[in-house]
């Protein structure tokens, strides 16, 4: 047993956290399986959630979530369409209560202008996320929040999933302030019984489990997101015709209920096909949507946050994504979920055929002996979708050991060209990684060689020669950034100095600044470095100190920071180009392992 | 034992914020004072807090 005062923690000393998930239903289950294993590794912290009374109720169904304290944002709004005083005495009543209790660490998981507010209205002893400054800006409470805001928030390719973020994030203040997380076997922290027993259901009476059952969510986040009903349809026969021990269940808000006519209309009328499908769309709340996806084999959906209450249930989920920069951040979390997303992400969702959804996942989800003897594409032909392995790519999702770093990653089944997008994803995720957890992974495990591609190496190289450029205006700005913290600490007073030093004081600050003004120059004219220009940005708005010494340090470790990820970034350049120098002709590249030849 | 008392007061009130360093001297606020610029800062987080939520579900300025 590892020592460290988690031990102590264990004799009974509890401490209080609250979580502020102000969002909707994709963001409260990703926090929600965040909170669940840093609960496991540190059992004596309480957690206590905000949320919004629609998007609360899986915060309501686990038992280990003390105190969900619902915003009531109708009747707050309704108030202030009345008067701006009895808004502000509502919401004077929802605070108190809240900020009457002693909180250990306030967490600000919703990262936005409203939570920011709210996370500083309540006194804490540690903060995390969003807050605001005693000049009541925007603040970012730790490092990790400046990631989220600079990186996440500004659109940048990156590949670390939010419910890591999250954990890690708050994993890594209780590992500071609290020592090592206590012992935990290789329990999963996702399953079947992640809401505690499940309530006896009406489902279960037909959801025979020897039976294969397949539930498939029509609608998505977006209209724009949602697979066509009559695509659904084909897949659906398709399943039933292959697998005589299939079932189906459609699932979907009220709002869905068109989807489901246009579904059934598809479908057609053949009764072998028909009296295997049952809908349940705008009939469940949320314990039967719960009930119905964890009594499922598989859950079949586009873009929708009910791939995430899969994710929690160790249900299996086939999702078939728009390919937008969010799938390897926000795809649904654990072992063997698949993502099919369009080769080319302009080409949407229509570019994905059902034939490709079959085959992809009856190749996934069948035996190991068919995939050590047919490869992806030949599967790909003989069930009649050869036409589309071009059109598309698959991915599994797959847990990394601890000692890899952890966190789920998504590796291709299909063969690809790296995009520059695809490989700045993988690199910004190694670099946060460096500069928060002091990890990063061998440099050869990464990429596959012959996933790069000419047009890549050409812009690698470019890319390298710009990365260079700009660790050095980035060692410069750590530099000028010492001498003022050099200038400070030699003053009496920032306020009364010598004439010269206060010049002095001027010159070296306006070069530092310079400094920052042509890092984000570069970036604006190459939208590759845009994340470390954003990340300067956000970092050099939180600078805490009030004196010209402190805020030259911190000037100077913000510099620091940047010029090591402007390294890293090509020493990865390097290694993916010097993949392509390996090739020796005639002798042809082997595949990667588990990615299709 | 009265010196402990004053400082951990001391430490208390510099933790709250309400005695600001200038020139190496401590400059002491009177209780009122403290009471004062904590109401004042809830007030500006509360509106703070209103006014967001208003935008964020409105599209409207408070």
């Amino acid at each position: 047993m590892k020592a460290g005062r988690a031990e102590t923690h264990g004799t009974g000393e509890e401490l209080h956290c609250l979580v502020l998930q102000l969002s909707r239903t994709g963001d409260v289950l990703q926090s929600l399986l965040a909170l669940k294993a840093v609960k496991r590794l540190y059992p004596y912290v309480r957690f206590s959630v905000v949320a919004r009374g629609e998007f609360a109720d899986p915060f309501r169904k686990v038992g280990w979530i003390d105190s969900v304290y619902i915003l009531d944002t109708a009747s707050i709004l309704a108030e202030a369409s009345v008067s701006h005083s009895s808004a502000r005495t509502a919401l004077t009543e929802f605070v108190r209560p809240i900020a009457e209790r002693e909180w250990d660490f306030v967490v600000d998981w919703t990262f936005s202008e409203t939570s920011s507010w709210l996370s500083s209205l309540i006194p804490a002893k540690d903060r995390l996320g969003y807050a605001r400054g005693s000049d009541l800006a925007l603040r970012c409470a730790d490092a990790w929040a400046q990631y989220v805001q600079a990186v996440l928030q500004g659109g940048c390719p990156q590949n670390i999933h939010v419910t890591d973020v999250l954990a890690t994030q708050l994993l890594t203040v209780f590992q500071i302030r609290l020592g090592d997380p206590q012992p935990t076997g290789d329990e999963a922290v996702t399953g079947k019984d992640f809401f505690g027993e499940t309530e006896p259901s009406a489902f279960a009476s037909w959801m025979s489990p020897s039976l294969r059952w397949i539930s498939i969510q029509l609608g998505a986040s977006r209209d724009e997101n949602a697979w066509l009903p009559g695509a659904w349809a084909r897949l659906a026969t398709r399943i039933l015709e292959k697998h005589p021990d299939a079932r189906i269940v459609l699932l979907g808000k009220k709002e869905d209920i068109p989807r489901e006519k246009a579904f059934f209309s598809a479908l057609g009328e053949r009764e072998s096909i028909g009296n295997r499908v049952q809908s349940l769309v705008g009939r469940t709340d949320f314990t039967a949507w719960t009930s119905v996806i964890g009594r499922s084999h598989w859950f079949f959906a586009a873009k929708t946050s009910a791939v995430h209450l899969a994710g929690l249930l160790g249900t299996r989920v086939m999702q078939i994504h728009p390919g937008d920069k969010t799938w390897r951040e926000s795809g649904p979390y654990g072992n063997g979920h698949l993502i099919l997303i369009p080769s080319d992400a302009k080409l949407g969702l229509r570019s994905i055929d059902p034939e490709s959804v079959y085959a992809s996942w009856s190749y996934c989800a069948g035996s190991s002996l068919l995939q050590r003897n047919v490869t992806l594409r030949d599967h790909f032909r003989k069930t009649g979708a050869s036409a589309f392995f071009a059109n598309s790519r698959l991915y599994q999702a797959r847990i990394r050991d601890a000692d890899a770093g952890g966190g789920v990653v998504y590796e291709a089944k299909s063969p690809y060209a790296l995009t520059r997008d695809e490989w700045l994803a993988s690199v910004h995720g190694h670099i946060a990684r460096a500069w928060y957890c002091g990890w990063t992974p061998p440099l050869e495990a990464e990429f596959p060689r012959e996933a790069v591609s000419p047009d890549l190496v050409r812009e690698l190289r470019e890319l390298r020669s710009t990365a260079r450029e700009l660790a050095r205006l980035a060692e410069e700005g750590k530099r000028l950034s010492m001498e003022l913290r050099e200038l400070g600490q030699k003053l009496k007073s920032d306020r009364l100095m010598r004439i010269e030093d206060r010049n002095l004081a001027h010159e070296r600050g306006r070069s530092v600044l310079e400094r920052g003004e042509k890092i984000e120059k570069i970036a604006a004219d190459r939208p590759e470095f845009t994340a470390f220009a954003r990340m300067l940005r956000v970092m050099m708005h939180n600078l805490e100190g009030s004196r010209l010494h402190e805020m030259g340090y911190e000037s100077a470790l913000n510099f620091k920071q940047l010029e090591e990820g402007f390294r890293l970034l090509t020493d990865w350049a390097d290694h993916t180009l010097s993949l392509t120098k390996l090739v020796s002709v005639g002798a042809g590249a082997a595949p990667a392992k588990g990615v299709d030849p | 034992m009265g010196q402990d008392t004053e400082s951990r007061q001391r430490l208390n009130l510099v933790q709250a914020g309400s005695i600001s360093e200038m020139e190496g001297t401590p400059i002491l606020i009177s209780e009122e004072e403290v009471s004062a610029r904590m109401r004042e800062d809830r007030d500006a987080l509360l509106t703070g807090f209103l006014n967001a939520l208003v935008v964020e579900c409105t599209g409207e300025k408070a």
